[in-house]
């Protein structure tokens, strides 16, 4: 009695276990079941026919096929030929144009999905003999930046979409959508600048579209110099500078400052190409984002050093040159000689020795038609307010009044036919030569103060002004 | 020593700092432009001066810590 129970029992409790397992393979009438009837393999693809058994009581959605290399219960993976509309009658069949390879064995299921759940079949397994070829109708748009949205039409593309690449100039593009007439990709971020190939591979085919796509990036139209010096400040009209990235501009390796930044134009400072003594052809270029623009633009650098002849001393002094005449002049004070340097010969050449008995440095030099002025400096003992003028044409040294102020450190320019000192304390001084007149004022301390030999005159400005560097020895003003 | 030292030389203003960044001022811009640098060795070492004539900045390097680093002397154009 035992036994037979047993008997009973078993295979109930194995049918139960096996119909709970999943959806995947049920056959309850409840349900709709279909089988494969038949399966047609050609040398472009297959036809897929199926005989759905038991059409339970369900509402259909969708129906088709599966199917996958091996034969696992991971039917996400396989590929999928789904089918809308009623089933007519007791069958239903797919041309599969795709994803079938030559000589590769399947496993095929059909397939139904109701509103409640999804109902495979059982596998029927075929040996491929190769699908249709991928063919490109057209796409949209044909140019665009980084980023732009791409659809493209055509027959026979991969129902897996993994299996689906786009390449613009070997770069892989995201592939946002696919079906079998049907890719759509984005351009990806890249250098690539220009027409570029399009490369769509779909399982095993190629398809390769040259010039297909204009990546626009930056290009260069025109410049406003061919040649230049480090420094100088050149105009680059052209397009597409700033859509990419904040864009950069090259002198070869060279970064260029830039000044001015708009998508079609760009200011830039030409740059330094190191200690450049000689003429340097360049390519100009502009980068944004990775795309750099083409073709490269050549410019000419132009050098901006001379090497000369060095001084004929190297004490170390405070040494403010000045130039007269086309020469330049230093009154080296240590042997107390007024050397010239003449350009044309690149010679250094001693002059007139300085009388005084003190050796100060860190002067203030001025010249003023034949004279030349050297005012205050600085000795071991501090600031002096001495004044010497000296004369290019007798070459002789005269001692003048001491000057009303004194500094550590001086700077000096000329505005107006006047020149201006602003100390390290901070006074301003004008002063003008006077020729043969020899006055010396400062309103804001004395009243006029005249001197009668010292051929300026000289007057603080704005009292309380204050030259914010004080250890400069000259400035512009 | 090398504080900044500044000139006037073809309609602009220049300095160079620290002995070896040459800059050139463009007032309609407010902005310093670098436009070079000193060729000498240990540019930021040596005492030097500057005097313009015939077309050309010239600096002479007049001494520095550096053996040969100083005497030199360069000239400086931008036309």
């Amino acid at each position: 009695m035992k036994r037979e129970l047993l008997n009973i029992c078993i295979p109930a409790l194995c049918i139960s276990l096996l119909m709970s397992c999943e959806d995947a393979e049920m056959g309850s009438k409840d349900y709709p079941y279909p089988t494969m009837e038949k399966v047609e393999v050609m040398s472009d693809g297959a036809n897929f026919r199926a005989v759905v058994r038991s059409p339970g009581n369900q509402v259909i959605q969708s129906h088709g096929f599966i199917w996958n290399e091996n034969n696992d219960k991971n039917f996400g993976t396989w590929t999928k030929k789904e089918l809308t509309g009623t089933i007519t009658g007791t069958s239903f069949w797919a041309r599969i144009n795709t994803d079938i390879s030559s000589n590769e064995v399947y496993y095929v299921r059909p397939f139904i999905i109701t509103t409640e759940q999804t109902v495979y079949g059982p596998p029927v397994q075929f040996t491929g003999l190769g699908s249709k070829a991928l063919v490109i109708h057209d796409f949209n748009p044909k140019e665009g930046f980084d980023g732009t949205l791409v659809e493209m039409t055509g027959e026979n593309f991969s129902l897996k979409r993994e299996r689906i690449s786009v390449s613009i100039g070997n770069v892989p593009a995201q592939v946002t959508s696919s079906a079998e007439t049907f890719v759509a990709f984005t351009i990806p971020e890249s250098g690539v600048n220009g027409w570029a190939q399009l490369r769509i591979v779909s399982g095993e085919q190629e398809v390769l579209i040259e010039r297909a796509f204009n990546v626009l990036g930056p290009q260069i139209d025109e410049i406003s110099k061919t040649e230049g010096f480090p420094g100088d400040i050149i105009t680059i009209h052209g397009r597409y500078f700033t859509q990419n990235g904040s864009p950069e501009v090259y002198f070869n390796e060279f970064k260029a400052e830039i000044l001015e930044t708009g998508p079609d134009m760009l200011t830039v400072a030409i740059p330094v190409p190191g200690y450049n003594f000689s003429d340097i052809t360049v390519n100009i270029s502009v980068r944004s984002g990775q795309k750099v623009s083409l073709p490269d633009i050549p410019f000419t650098i132009k050098k901006s050093w001379d090497i000369k002849t060095p001084t004929p001393f190297d004490w170390t002094w405070i040494y403010n040159a000045f130039s007269h005449n086309g020469k330049g002049y230093i009154l080296e004070m240590n042997s107390r000689i007024l050397y010239d340097y003449d350009p044309a010969s690149d010679t250094w050449n001693p002059g007139s020795s300085y009388p005084a008995a003190d050796r100060d440095e860190n002067n203030i030099f001025v010249t003023a038609g034949n004279k030349l002025y050297k005012i205050g400096g600085i000795n071991h003992l501090g600031p002096v307010n001495t004044f010497w003028e000296y004369d290019f044409n007798s070459q002789v040294w005269t001692r003048g009044a001491d000057i009303p102020f004194a500094f550590t450190s001086s700077t000096h320019t000329s505005l107006n036919g006047e020149e201006y000192i602003i100390t390290n304390t901070g006074q301003v001084f004008r002063y003008r030569s006077m020729a043969y007149s020899l006055h010396i004022q400062r309103i804001t301390v004395y009243t006029w103060l005249l001197t009668e030999n010292i051929g300026l005159t000289m007057q603080a400005l704005t009292p309380g002004l204050k030259y914010p560097r004080t250890t400069s020895t000259r400035i512009i003003i | 020593m090398n504080f900044a030292f500044g000139f006037y030389y073809n309609g602009s203003a220049f300095v160079v700092e620290d002995g070896e960044r040459l800059y050139r001022y463009f007032p309609d811009r407010e902005r310093w432009i670098l436009c070079g640098y000193y060729p000498g060795c240990r540019a930021d070492n040596s005492y030097k001066t500057v005097f313009i004539a015939g077309g050309y900045a010239y600096i002479p390097a007049i001494s520095g810590n550096y053996y040969t680093c100083s005497p030199l002397h360069y000239a400086f154009r931008n036309q």
